[in-house]
């Protein structure tokens, strides 16, 4: 009983520390993907709050078909680099 | 009509399963500690979402104070699953009474980073930090989750649990769809709400579906 009750109490504090580390980093990362996707809450609720800041839409509807088109979304064990680099293009018949 | 479903579905969903899990609670009769504990954190976790919701929907039109509404409810909500499942987690292991300074402990504990993710999310005006909780929260609430399931599988008195197998089995659902909602690394973060607000849908429709099971299981006339 008390192997388990420590047990608990482990995992508790781990997963709480990892969790602060994660969230002091992620309201510090200042890269534009991160401010655009601070303002879309995910957390659970029924009635989704307003969004703190003004951005551009244009700006989120470009970096979500962005992220949609250039990363694989299908079965696999590891996920295959993006297609984002001009150097991995290889013209046909060369 | 998805515009009707996707804004008020939950909404209108949560008294009705509530309405639902009364009906089970009224007409239960020689259950386990596990199964009178969970039926009533159950009920108490859907009054929270409708208390939840109908203060959303009064404070609608104030942005400012809807916000803040949201960051509170979230707190609370979240340090209750904790609760519950942690408790749960107790009963089900056969802790005495003995262990609820532990459980105590071990609330506070995960409590920090709910209420400090709150408090960032306000002062910083970012959603990412309660984003990245809710990630972590979701986990560790599933992985609870899981041992209580096999606990009450692992004993013989399964009818006598079979509100409980329910509760959680849902709650499993909730917090493993919910996981696949508020996770980083999906594609199309503009979606994520609504995502999870699906998760919620299908948890509900689960658990109003189950009392049904349960009815039929235990050939109690529940209505």
């Amino acid at each position: 009983m008390k192997k388990n009750l420590s047990l608990i109490v482990l995992v508790a504090f781990v997963v709480s520390v990892i969790n602060v580390f994660a969230i002091i980093n992620s309201s510090n990362d200042t890269s534009v993907q991160a401010i655009v996707e601070s303002n879309i809450c995910t957390a659970q609720g029924d009635f989704m709050p307003a969004p703190f800041n003004e951005i551009d839409e244009t700006i989120v509807e470009e970096l979500s078909i962005e992220k949609n088109d250039l990363i694989c979304s299908a079965q696999g064990g590891v996920r295959p680099p993006p297609w984002d680099d001009e150097e991995d293009y290889v013209p046909s018949g060369s | 009509m998805i515009t009707f479903i996707q804004q008020y579905g939950v909404v209108i969903l949560h008294p009705i399963v509530l309405i639902c899990w009364f009906l089970v609670y009224k007409n239960k009769s020689g259950d386990s500690q596990l199964t009178n504990f969970s039926i009533k954190m159950m009920m108490i976790f859907l009054l929270i979402f409708i208390i939840w919701d109908f203060i959303a929907l009064l404070f609608s039109d104030n942005v400012s104070l809807a916000r803040n509404i949201y960051l509170f409810f979230w707190v609370i909500i979240t340090i209750y699953e904790f609760f519950v499942i942690l408790k749960a987690l107790f009963i089900s292991l056969s802790f005495g009474k003995s262990q609820n300074k532990i459980l105590l402990i071990i609330l506070f504990i995960l409590s920090i980073p709910v209420i400090l993710a709150a408090i960032l999310s306000h002062t910083k005006r970012t959603y990412n930090p309660i984003n990245t909780t809710d990630f972590y929260n979701m986990i560790l609430l599933l992985f609870g989750t899981v041992l209580i399931l096999r606990n009450i599988l692992s004993t013989g008195f399964f009818v006598d649990n079979i509100e409980s197998f329910f509760i959680y089995t849902g709650f499993a659902l909730y917090f493993g769809l919910h996981i696949l909602a508020s996770n980083t690394v999906s594609i199309n973060f503009r979606y994520y709400w609504f995502f999870a607000q699906y998760a919620t849908l299908i948890s509900l429709i689960y658990w109003m579906g189950s009392v049904f099971f349960i009815w039929k299981i235990k050939s109690k006339h529940l209505f």
